[in-house]
């Protein structure tokens, strides 16, 4: 019963750290799509 | 805008007060929406008919989304000006987009007056990028 605890206890924490490590999608500002957009059309040149 | 001679748009949002909305943007402007489009498939399209100076296209649409209009218009036709104006703001979305050519990408929540900088600096830029080339748009 005890071990049974213990690896539910340890998948909730696995579980946490990856939606932690998980990439956020981040929304952009608009003046951050402006510096996005002005440093990509910079590296296609 | 600040050509003599108007320039042409073409409009590509499913929801029809946001296209009324930016008609009326573009129109203070100076420039002349020839075409609207409800979905992208649409706004393939028109672009295939009228060959408009500017394209703007919003990304949640019906049929066919903005971003794979936007390949669709820019695969057809390589110098087609096109600027995404939507309500994602997704990194993923904004350099999906920049990597298929779209001249800017705009929020839709942005002020009206920041709105028409963007676009009018936009078509400027596009100006000058084409006159660099040797082309004129």
């Amino acid at each position: 019963m005890k071990l049974k605890y213990e690896l539910a206890r340890m998948l909730k924490e696995i579980a946490e750290d990856e939606r932690r490590q998980a990439k956020p999608k981040r929304a952009l500002s608009q003046e951050q799509i402006r510096a996005l957009l002005k440093q990509r059309k910079k590296e296609q040149k | 805008m600040s050509e003599k001679q108007k320039v042409t748009a073409l409009l590509a949002d499913d929801e029809a007060h946001i296209r009324l909305f930016v008609k009326a943007t573009l129109a203070s402007m100076g420039c002349s929406v020839v075409a609207e489009a409800a979905n992208g498939r649409e706004a393939v399209e028109q672009f295939r008919k009228h060959r408009p100076d500017v394209t703007l296209l919003d990304i949640n649409m019906p049929v066919m989304n903005g971003q794979q209009a936007l390949e669709a218009i820019r695969a057809e036709f390589p110098d087609a000006f096109v600027i995404m104006l939507t309500s994602l703001s997704g990194t993923e979305a904004v350099e999906t987009c920049i990597a298929a050519g779209a001249a800017n990408y705009i929020r839709k929540d942005t002020p009206l007056a920041e709105l028409k900088q963007e676009i009018k600096q936009s078509w400027l830029d596009h100006l000058v990028e084409r006159k660099a080339a040797g082309t004129q748009p």
